[in-house]
């Protein structure tokens, strides 16, 4: 029988894959709109919270 | 603030010899095979022109031919369309191997070059850190990988066992 938590992480992995399969250039702007939240929130990126991504 | 204008400038960049190849690489790379990956900067890995003269390669004429378009340096960032740029050299085989293989893809008109998934996972697998980890899992989750291919990027750059390790501890039931 499935797990209503494992309900809840397929619906994410499938909401992850929907994104995933949006065109380019709207996943970018989507970053844009998410970097632009983020400098006005102050709350850093994993980008800043940990070393250097590469 | 629109990564389109910046590729757009890396373009115009390599059209004018500044640059010889780039690729986007880092969260903006992944973002082209992944949902968007956030992040506050954009990864160009570049191979560097030596300047007349000089035997090592130096980022000295980016900055320049971007400063002389009103570009502004911070820190370690050329300040492009609103997005902090770096511009990386390759830091070993297989980033100069990705940068090699890296491919064109359409940006509403804008041509953007970027690595492969299967060497942006491999690069993740290399570098290791926690958040390295997590990217290379989305990658492998959202079946986003010829894991074929990148199997075979991951033996012939010697980190088939931190790929068996990460298998061991992230995809097997059993640690």
């Amino acid at each position: 029988m499935t797990s209503p938590l494992q309900k809840i992480l397929e619906s994410k992995r499938a909401l992850r894959r929907e994104l995933a399969s949006r065109p380019v250039a709207e996943k970018l702007r989507m970053l844009e709109v998410m970097r632009e939240r983020e400098l006005a929130t102050g709350a850093p990126s994993q980008t800043t919270r940990n070393t250097k991504s590469r | 603030m629109s990564i389109r204008d910046v590729i757009a400038t890396i373009n115009q960049m390599e059209a004018d010899g500044i640059i010889e190849r780039y690729a986007i690489g880092g969260a903006v790379g992944a973002t082209f095979y992944l949902e968007p990956v956030a992040t506050l900067d954009v990864d160009v890995f570049v191979a560097f022109r030596p300047e007349p003269g000089q035997l090592l390669a130096s980022p000295k004429p980016i900055f320049d031919y971007l400063a002389s378009r009103g570009h502004s340096m911070k820190g370690e960032y050329m300040m492009i369309a609103g997005w902090p740029v770096q511009f990386l050299p390759p830091t070993g085989p297989l980033v100069e191997e990705a940068l090699t293989k890296a491919v064109v893809v359409d940006v509403e008109g804008v041509a953007a070059r970027v690595f492969t998934a299967e060497h942006l996972a491999a690069i993740a697998l290399q570098t290791g850190r926690a958040k390295d980890k997590v990217r290379l899992l989305q990658f492998l989750e959202e079946g986003a990988l010829d894991t074929a291919r990148f199997q075979d990027i991951v033996r012939r750059h010697g980190f088939f066992d931190a790929w068996t390790k990460f298998e061991r501890q992230f995809l097997t039931d059993t640690p």
